[in-house]
């Protein structure tokens, strides 16, 4: 992996927080409806990190990818309907030995500008 | 079924809440999630990444440690923050148990939205607002309805009910709520007196009568003077005369309203002025009562003729 990407920002994914796809996440994660799950916002979270992850610049081998940490600090609850902007930056890239990580922080903004979520996300690439 | 701050003390057990993962249900998060990984889907994948085989989505372990959250919270308002460092793979036919235990209460961080009722004794002097401002769970400034004066030169009472106060001290560097003259048109300043917050409704309030403080009549003829008395608990509300003339009598709408009727006569001027004191009863128990105290000026009823000088 490129190390020298440290604070590098990607163009913001816009995504609608649709009731179908609510209902699917809430039943994947076992929720009760009447409410969107606060995990709903890996939703836009991936869909910003997908072009982090395909960025030849980062060279990021993907088959050797696992997760190892993830946090969400939400400034407001999700809601049917909102229409989302996810603004993905890399805040560090570190080698360990032979696995390298990559920290990503997500910020997730409502039709108002207002940050609704950020997701702190810490990818390990394992060595051969 | 939800937690209350209230009721926490440090070391509770949250409820465990326990899933056995299948297959299926990695497929269905990777669909709904959008996370299709062939680690989390496809065995060939997950031996050539080093697993034994398929393995559950990390998100998926969070999203069910979330749900035990949401469960126990009652919804997910009150969760601000969640970190989750994945320690070691969970396999399908894994049973993943959430729960969790109370570390720390912070009394002074907690928040909560208030139901409460203010009441505000203030001056009715002038012809403008006044209103509340007070720390709501949307902004420190929260409006309440203004209050228009009636210049009636009396202390008067008016309840607030406020379902989203916060009271946060997030005013003017620590204040709950302020009172304020809402403009300066009548170049009157507002005084206020006492004020009260309840947790729930207050009880029986005494009624508000708004009369005239001074009135100037002729003599010889009928006059009516109007007055009314609202009760802030929606309560039946009578009027009496606690004090009277003879040439008053008093009439009673019924609805809070009526006028007294003033017929003075030439025998009844008299230099100083007469007072009358009015009573206004809500149907409370015990019952209420708001008195006003109506001076009347007693003047000659000018009379004039059409006179024609040669």
């Amino acid at each position: 992996m490129n190390e020298g990407l440290g604070g590098k920002r990607y163009p913001e994914v816009r995504v609608e927080v649709d009731p179908a796809r609510v209902r699917a996440f809430a039943h994947a994660v076992g929720e009760r409806e009447g409410f969107v799950p606060p995990t709903f916002a890996t939703v836009p979270e991936l869909a910003g990190l997908a072009q982090v992850i395909a960025d030849p610049e980062l060279a990021l081998d993907f088959s050797r990818v696992v997760h190892v940490e993830q946090s969400y600090e939400w400034r407001r609850p999700l809601r049917v309907g909102d229409v989302l902007r996810c603004r993905p930056r890399i805040e560090a890239v570190r080698t360990r030995g032979d696995t390298g990580f990559l920290t990503i922080v997500s910020e997730i903004v409502n039709a108002e500008g207002e940050v609704v979520v950020v997701g702190r996300c810490t990818l390990a690439e394992r060595g051969r | 079924m939800s937690v209350r701050f209230e009721d926490l003390s440090v070391g509770d057990e949250l409820p465990p809440l326990a899933r056995t993962l299948t297959r299926d249900d990695l497929v269905r998060y990777a669909e709904a999630s959008g996370d299709r990984n062939p680690l989390h889907l496809d065995d060939a994948a997950a031996r050539a990444a080093g697993f034994p085989g398929v393995i559950a989505h990390g998100m998926l372990t969070m999203g069910h440690l979330a749900t035990c959250l949401t469960r126990w919270l009652g919804g997910p308002e009150a969760l601000e923050r969640l970190t989750a460092p994945f320690r070691a793979p969970v396999f399908p036919g894994e049973t993943l148990v959430a729960g969790g235990r109370v570390r720390a209460l912070d009394a002074s961080t907690r928040r909560v939205e208030l139901e409460v009722w203010v009441t505000v004794e203030y001056y009715d002097g002038g012809n403008d607002q006044w209103m509340l401002e007070y720390d709501g769970t949307t902004a420190p400034y929260t409006a309440a309805p203004p209050v228009q004066l009636q210049n009636t030169g009396k202390w008067r009472l008016h309840t607030f009910h406020l379902t989203d106060a916060y009271f946060g001290g997030r005013q003017n560097v620590g204040a709950d709520l302020r009172l304020s003259d809402l403009s300066w048109a009548d170049g009157q300043t507002n005084y206020f007196g006492r004020v009260w917050i309840a947790r729930s409704l207050p009880g029986n309030q005494p009624p508000d009568l708004v009369a005239p403080n001074r009135v100037a009549v002729p003599v010889g003829k009928i006059t009516q003077i109007p007055v009314s008395a609202t009760d802030p608990d929606g309560g039946l509300i009578s009027l009496s005369l606690d004090r009277s003339v003879d040439f008053a009598t008093l009439v009673d709408n019924g609805d809070g309203s009526g006028f007294l009727r003033l017929a003075p006569a030439e025998s009844d001027m008299r230099p100083c002025p007469f007072r009358i004191r009015l009573l206004a009863t809500d149907s409370g128990n015990p019952s209420l009562s708001d008195a006003a105290t109506i001076q009347i000026i007693l003047h000659p009823y000018a009379v004039f003729l059409p006179v024609t000088i040669r």
